[in-house]
């Protein structure tokens, strides 16, 4: 693709990564975009990048989105390496603020998918290990049940309670100090 | 009917309604769902069904602020120490504490563990602790020490006294985030060598205390009580937000630099005349805001050892610039020679100063301030003061059509403590752009106020699946 280019493009041809669907669709990809996945840089440290990655649990579709994820907050997590212990870092001090309200904006924007959507998401983003992808998308989960009763939960979420009677009071009985 | 009839009827209505894709997610992605919610609801989704049971006990985070859903400080204790005794012993990467607001007089139950929380938590590898004391009989004694951590990145404290002569956060070397609200300080000098962003509001220093951050990007310091403190080298600091609402340097005089020499607030202040309280060390800013609520004298005081504010783009003062001569406006536009924008921002009444003629070390050569915009935000534009500010500054070469008046401007008194969880961003106090890099702040931090937003998305994201 990249093979007329000039010096530069071929450089950065080099750290281009193919990413392969379940569906066997191919995306090609900057390294530096394909390494907000944990998962993907362990195998390009270990390197077994080469003839592309195969994800079968990432639909075309989705992976397209999470791609499109990766490369508008590559930029942000420059130099962010090594922080995955913690969800709450501090490198927006860092990069200049006009380009922070744009992220955020994408992330919003991002976010308007149907709920089914939204799963797929999580799920690939726990499987890829983008920590940024996935305290986005679990906490727009999260927001959703907030305040909810133990039953607007189950109703909103289609979650079959199938506990027996004794198990539920069995529970009540052990997590008392949370109901009070 | 029982129980099994029970459980295969709402199968078969669950089924007609779609799967259960939030019980279907990998433990993982479960607990980080959890780990956004407030502690008891997350502990309390054991209930939703056996898939749920356990899940709570993993998840990362400690999340207790909305103490006012607890019926008392011992309910409050009680559920804290719960979850604490009871939980897997996994790392706590958020620990967000609050005390419980309850108690008599003298009682130490609401504060009782919240030292002992703090330990546990820091010996968990929190990335980030918040600490809001809402116990008002008393303000919550920060030990010495106590916080010490080599992951804490974010620190927020929150109507804390904290109790040492030297305030060093050396011993927090990923500190990156401090914010202290409603605090009371005593001591000479607040450090930390790693910290980029801090925030001191509505507080109150005992004495002045020099605060040293080399590495700070982001400065506010708002509605403190007491002595300004004096801000060290600061020489990575882009933007800063300082209001001056103290009560111990002002001159009762109204003197200009604060040099009447008969005074409180003069005599006690203990500057020396070449010791610079705040602006040297803004004085690499981007972006400075400089309000005082009443005619404050240390702005002016720095001004007559101005420095040079070379990359000063965009800048707001208020009425503390106004002079009998414009000596201070002047010199302050005379040091920012890469200037784009400066808003004015005048409250209904301008207040006398007593003109000393203070030397501000303005310069003789003529400068120009054409590409200069400037609002000027005031109650009353015909006021004449503000008329003398608007000649002036057509003096000085800026076109009229690059000055835009508004009125009337928006006052801002010091926050009611209580506003806070109404609206925690304390950004109440400042302007447009600070509001917007508070809100920035807290999105890459995901640092909401889980408790207190009560902004639900989840009409949305329900409505989207039917």
């Amino acid at each position: 693709m990249a093979s007329a280019g000039s010096g530069d493009e071929k450089a950065a041809a080099a750290a281009m990564i193919t990413l392969i669907s379940s569906d066997n669709e191919k995306f090609e990809v900057t390294e530096a975009t394909a390494t907000l996945s944990q998962t993907i840089r362990h195998m390009i440290e270990d390197g077994c990048t080469d003839g592309g990655v195969p994800l079968p649990n990432v639909t075309s579709k989705i992976l397209a989105r999470v791609i499109e994820y990766c490369k508008k907050h590559a930029t942000a997590a420059a130099g962010e390496e090594g922080s995955s212990s913690s969800f709450s870092d501090a490198a927006f001090l860092e990069v200049d603020r006009a380009f922070l309200e744009e992220l955020e904006e994408f992330d919003d924007a991002f976010l308007e998918v149907d709920r089914a959507t939204l799963f797929d998401l999580i799920l690939a983003a726990n499987y890829l290990d983008i920590k940024g992808l996935l305290n986005l998308t679990c906490q727009k989960v999260a927001d959703s049940v907030k305040g909810k009763t133990p039953e607007q939960i189950r109703e909103m979420y289609n979650i079959v309670n199938d506990l027996t009677p004794e198990e539920e009071a069995e529970i009540r009985r052990e997590t008392q100090w949370a109901f009070e | 009917m029982p129980p099994g009839s029970k459980v295969r009827s709402r199968k078969r209505r669950a089924t007609d309604r779609g799967p259960d894709r939030l019980s279907a997610l990998p433990d993982k992605a479960l607990q980080r769902v959890l780990s956004f919610l407030p502690s008891r609801e997350a502990v309390r989704t054991c209930m939703l069904a056996s898939r749920w049971r356990h899940v709570w006990k993993s998840v990362q985070a400690l999340r207790v602020t909305n103490v006012d859903n607890y019926r008392s400080a011992s309910h409050l204790n009680k559920f804290i120490n719960s979850f604490l005794l009871l939980r897997e012993p996994l790392p706590l990467l958020e620990v967000e504490i609050g005390s419980h607001t309850d108690g008599e007089d003298d009682d130490d139950e609401p504060l009782q563990y919240m030292e002992l929380w703090i330990r546990c938590g820091l010996s968990s590898d929190a990335g980030a602790l918040r600490v809001f004391n809402n116990y008002m009989g008393a303000r919550w004694i920060l030990r010495d020490g106590l916080i010490t951590s080599k992951n804490l990145k974010v620190l927020e404290l929150y109507y804390v006294e904290v109790d040492s002569l030297l305030i060093d956060f050396s011993s927090c070397p990923a500190l990156k985030d401090l914010r202290m609200k409603l605090c009371y300080f005593k001591a000479f000098m607040i450090m930390s060598p790693s910290v980029k962003h801090l925030s001191i509001t509505c507080s109150e220093f005992e004495i002045r205390s020099r605060i040293s951050a080399p590495n700070l990007i982001f400065l506010q310091l708002a509605d403190c009580r007491g002595r300004i403190p004096l801000l060290e080298n600061m020489p990575m600091l882009t933007s800063a937000f300082v209001k001056l609402q103290t009560d111990l340097d002002d001159c009762y005089n109204n003197y200009e630099t604060g040099d009447c020499g008969s005074c409180e607030g003069c005599c006690d202040s203990n500057i020396g005349s070449n010791t610079s309280v705040l602006l040297e060390a803004l004085s690499g800013c981007t972006n400075l805001e400089l309000t005082s609520l009443a005619s404050k004298f240390i702005f002016r005081k720095d001004l007559t050892l101005c420095p040079v504010f070379s990359k000063l783009k965009t800048l707001l003062l208020s009425e503390w610039c106004v002079t009998a001569n414009h000596c201070a406006l002047i010199c302050f536009l005379q040091h920012s020679p890469v200037l784009e924008k400066l808003t004015l921002q005048f409250p209904e009444i301008l207040e006398d100063l007593v003109g000393t003629g203070a030397s501000y070390g303005t310069l003789k050569e003529p400068f120009s301030l054409e590409h200069l915009t400037v609002e000027v935000k005031c109650q009353n534009a015909d006021d004449k003061r503000i008329c003398k500010i608007l000649e002036l500054l057509d003096f000085y070469g800026v076109p009229s059509e690059q000055i835009k008046i508004q009125q009337p401007p928006k006052i801002i008194e010091l926050e009611e403590f209580d506003e806070y969880y109404d609206n925690k961003r304390p950004s109440l106090s400042f302007s447009f752009e600070q509001q917007m890099t508070s809100q920035n702040v807290d999105e890459a931090t995901s640092s909401d106020s889980w408790d207190s937003n009560d902004e639900a998305t989840s009409s949305d994201s329900s409505d989207s699946t039917d």
